[in-house]
């Protein structure tokens, strides 16, 4: 499946199987193989490394790095086409929003300031006040337009200023991505419990982890069993706005009955991890030994972290 | 004041029903988050109008509940299947929402007085989410001022960016908070209030006499007002880390850039060593 047919052809269904491989698809990936904490480590510590970049060229280098990597974990093609575009539009924003309002605001505010002068002839029931209201108005418009054109140049020279920038937030995105792909839930887990992390929010990333295919399903089959007893709309109206409303209430309307089985579920939950004694061992360091043993950091590890801040400062120095 | 919750302690007390609870609106607005995050996204010009989020699910849930667990349980369910499970997860902005979202919630919980007025769950519910962007607000304009040097340099600039966040605000608060928060919360809560408490062996809220605003509330406002610079903190750290730290260490100047190698390789070697050595006496205690 290449990239390009990933953004014109994707139907539900394989944004689920996408999903699925995302969230258990990672034994065979390289981020999983090494040892929890030290990739979190690793992670925190290339959240910071871009920043120490102004230039494009290494931090684009950076980026194809980050892109390797994200390769190599087999990161769902669907969620980095969507980060992409959201990065795209970031910029898009500068270039035609920015001007827009910047004229906008100008233009109000010269408005603002003759308007005391109509006020005042208004008061004095001059004549004349009406063809001076209308110049200014133009003028005011005549100011937006000079400020939304002329700052078009602006726009485009803060996006020359913003493009590090969002290499940045793009290369932090693509390498919480790949990690966050490629640990299994357990690994994760046990690897925040080990660096302190509450059991209570370690329990709710597994728990999550274990829930999400079920609660998918489940609320697919849900929408599906409403579509069945429905009808759809005969016309479909105006870009066919009216078939899209009634996916959108079909889509509101499957969370009445999820609500309940999800009630249900969690209070099954609760109840067998009380079973087994979760509250009790919250606050006890043996269960927390037992939970997290077979954990320890080995020379690959090292290997790993090292070997990429090398490579980065082999970037800074050759760039 | 009494509250009259399932448990009559205070609101941070944790047993097995607030796990219930917390574990409810965790799956279920974790799971809206992640399916309205997947839904492609209609940008003009970088103001995002997407569908949804259900912000509904939430606001019909959460008020049922009087903890402070089930406020929590809201952003933690955004973080966990809306960022971790998809795997765009930000460390240290997720900080943000946790603060934000939690005490905008806990503190709208307070508010309410009449449990089975669905005008007042509805209305509530939208004051929640307002609250919550209208921080979201501030905060995302606090980080162009830190995030962009160049910013006063234009002089219509900072303005224009207070409007372009302001109308995004504006219209998160109209579309996650109206069309789909409070409208479909008007429907929702009545069918749901009475039958899901028994689900998770509770009784449903009563109601309490007196002003909407207690001196409960009071303490709660005064946490999120003095919370949000915490938050506001933590997501331009997420952001902007390095920003803040300009990096060029003296012994570069003197010895050259390629010196740069000389430390890194040290604390390679040692650690390197370190570990080899750990490594080897586990080994040797195992065969």
């Amino acid at each position: 499946m290449k990239y390009v047919d990933a953004l014109t052809d994707i139907s539900v269904a394989d944004i689920k199987v996408d999903l699925m491989r995302t969230a258990y698809d990672n034994e065979d990936a390289l981020l999983n193989s090494f040892d929890p904490r030290v990739v979190l480590l690793w992670t925190v510590l290339f959240m910071i490394i871009p920043w120490l970049f102004y230039d494009t060229l290494p931090l684009a280098i950076l980026l194809a790095a980050a892109f390797v990597l994200a390769a190599l974990s087999q990161v769902s093609k669907y969620l980095l086409a969507l980060l992409l575009f959201g990065q795209v539009t970031n910029v898009g924003f500068f270039v035609v929003l920015v001007p827009l309002i910047g004229g906008a605001v100008q233009a109000v505010g010269y408005l603002g300031d003759n308007a005391g002068r109509v006020v005042a002839g208004v008061m004095a029931g001059d004549a004349s006040v009406f063809a001076e209201t209308g110049s200014i108005v133009v003028a005011a418009v005549g100011r937006g337009i000079h400020t939304a054109t002329t700052s078009q140049e602006v726009g485009i020279d803060a996006v020359g200023a913003l493009v590090p920038f969002f290499l940045k937030l793009t290369i932090i995105s693509v390498i919480s991505l790949a990690v966050f792909s490629a640990m299994s839930p357990q690994k994760l887990s046990k690897g925040m419990l080990r660096l302190g992390v509450p059991r209570q929010l370690t329990f709710a990333i597994a728990y999550g982890y274990r829930m999400m295919p079920l609660l998918v399903e489940e609320y697919h089959a849900l929408i599906n069993s409403f579509r069945l007893r429905s009808k759809v709309p005969e016309k479909q109206g105006l870009f066919r706005w009216r078939y899209f409303y009634y996916l959108l209430t079909l889509s509101v309307k499957a969370f009445y009955p999820l609500i309940f089985n999800v009630a249900k579920r969690s209070r099954v939950t609760v109840e067998a991890m009380e079973t087994k004694g979760f509250s009790r061992s919250l606050g006890d360091e043996q269960s927390q030994a037992l939970r997290t043993e077979g954990m320890m950091v080995r020379t690959r590890d090292v290997t790993f972290v090292f070997g990429s801040l090398l490579f980065v400062a082999a970037v800074w120095v050759f760039t | 004041m009494v509250t009259t919750s399932s448990n009559s302690s205070s609101a941070f007390s944790f047993d097995h029903r607030d796990m219930m609870a917390f574990i409810l609106v965790m799956s279920l607005h974790g799971l809206q988050s992640m399916i309205t995050e997947l839904l492609p996204e209609f940008s003009i010009g970088g103001l995002g109008v997407s569908i949804g989020p259900f912000w509904f699910v939430a606001m019909s849930v959460v008020l049922l509940f009087r903890s402070f667990w089930a406020c929590l349980a809201i952003p933690v369910g955004g973080i966990v299947f809306g960022e971790i499970l998809i795997g765009d997860f930000s460390a240290l902005g997720a900080v943000e929402g946790l603060i934000v979202v939690t005490l905008s919630w806990f503190f709208v919980m307070s508010l309410i007085t009449d449990p089975k007025n669905v005008k007042q769950i509805a209305a509530l519910g939208f004051l929640a989410k307002a609250m919550e962007e209208t921080a979201a607000w501030f905060i995302d304009v606090g980080k162009f001022y830190i995030g962009v040097e160049e910013l006063e340099a234009i002089s219509w600039l900072p303005e224009t960016v207070w409007a372009t966040e302001g109308i995004g605000a504006l219209l998160q608060i109209i579309i996650a908070g109206v069309v789909f928060g409070a409208i479909p919360t008007l429907f929702l809560y009545p069918r749901l209030r009475g039958k899901i408490e028994p689900l998770l062996g509770m009784s449903p809220l009563e109601g309490r006499d007196g002003p909407m605003f207690t001196r409960t509330s009071l303490k709660r406002l005064i946490a999120w007002v003095a919370l949000i610079p915490v938050a506001f903190a933590f997501e331009t750290l997420s952001e902007t880390s390095g920003g803040l730290i300009t990096f060029t260490p003296e012994f570069v100047e003197t010895y050259g850039q390629a010196f740069l190698f000389v430390p890194i390789a040290i604390a390679a070697v040692i650690s390197f060593g370190l570990v080899a050595y750990r490594q080897r006496k586990v080994d040797g205690l195992q065969d």
